[in-house]
């Protein structure tokens, strides 16, 4: 029944997604690292598909039904702002600015250095 | 789980469709999804008097599969690092100073502009995905919600006048247009760039998710770095 297969497909890469969050997020408390644990995972999951470890068909449906709706899930966490409004107001000009000018050096710099040492086609 | 908190995960997921349907008919920025639903919902609990916490009793089953969402990411990753092998160099060069300087430009603009302490510190993952740029400011102790905001107003931005600033700048070339874009405008970089492309495209997606690790690994050991200066966060 391709349906139940579909569904367990989608449950085991849910589980196994979350395996890998939780795994980062022991490694940087293990190491005591100041990097996100999530970010770990990222890079245990990018590793485990290239090396053909984990099938990317398996992966698939949960990977990217998380990675669609990857908006939602932020907003929750976003709406804490309602309790930071007189830091946001106090600095909001600090703000934009440094918003604007990273925004603007990240583009430059990438861009310009890509262009100068890429290899010609 | 409360009747309240149900209905506030409800109200949450409701928004956050309508948003999506609202952006995908109209394709315009200030529809941007994630941004309208979190002033919608802001503007909701100020008119209902809801306090945060009552409102992130339903809301933390959402933000619980944040952590699982951002492994996810390495999927898309792995997918496109098979497609710039032959400019790994070029690439690599560029995302890492890419990745330095948009974390150095944030953090010093916003300090010398007298932002608080925990303000500069949120500002410091501006050029990482919206999910990685919040994980980052979690684990450095700063405003995760301000992160947010920033990272994907400053996206929208880039996804606007992005391509245009590159055509300014003399930058020509499809890989580097794609790469800046991803790498600086993340999502919404991305998007505008499947627009130019599929070098572009494919390009962009792969920078916006080397830029966020990027911007992990490099954000504790910039802020630690500049508060060794006094004058420093």
């Amino acid at each position: 029944m391709p349906l139940l297969a579909g569904a367990l497909r989608l449950a085991a890469g849910m589980l196994l997604l979350l395996a890998l969050s939780f795994t980062g997020s022991w490694l940087v408390e293990l190491a005591h690292a100041p990097v996100p644990g999530s970010v770990v995972g990222m890079l245990l999951f990018t590793a485990l598909l290239e090396s053909g470890v984990l099938p990317l068909e398996i992966m698939r449906p949960a990977a990217e039904l998380l990675v669609r709706h990857l908006a939602l899930l932020y907003v929750p966490a976003g709406v804490a702002l309602i309790s930071y409004a007189s830091v946001v107001r106090h600095d909001l000009f600090a703000i934009t600015a440094a918003g604007i000018a990273s925004l603007v050096a990240v583009l430059l710099v990438i861009g310009r250095i890509v262009q100068r040492l890429e290899r010609s086609a | 789980m409360s009747g309240g908190a149900t209905a506030w995960l409800v109200v949450t997921v409701g928004i956050y469709l309508a948003a999506r349907a609202a952006y995908q008919r109209t394709r315009l920025a200030v529809f941007n999804p994630a941004l309208l639903s979190i002033a919608a919902i802001i503007g909701l609990l100020t008119v209902t008097r809801t306090p945060y916490t009552q409102y992130n009793a339903g809301g933390q089953l959402l933000s619980f599969w944040l952590g699982p969402a951002v492994v996810a990411l390495g999927l898309p990753l792995a997918r496109q690092l098979a497609t710039v092998r032959r400019n790994a160099v070029a690439i690599a060069a560029g995302l890492v100073a890419g990745a330095f300087v948009g974390i150095l430009v944030a953090v010093t603009t916003a300090h010398l502009l007298g932002a608080a302490p925990l303000v500069v510190l949120s500002l410091a993952p501006r050029s990482a995905t919206t999910p990685i740029a919040m994980a980052v400011t979690a684990r450095l102790g700063g405003i995760p919600a301000l992160s947010a905001v920033v990272s994907i107003v400053s996206g929208a931005i880039g996804g606007f006048v992005g391509v245009g600033l590159l055509r300014m700048a003399g930058v020509r070339s499809p890989l580097a247009i794609g790469l800046a874009l991803g790498g600086a405008a993340h999502g919404l970089g991305t998007a505008r760039a499947a627009d130019e492309g599929h070098i572009e495209s494919a390009s962009a997606g792969m920078a916006m998710g080397a830029v966020g690790v990027l911007t992990a690994l490099l954000a504790p050991i910039i802020i630690a770095a500049l508060r060794w200066f006094p004058r420093h966060p």
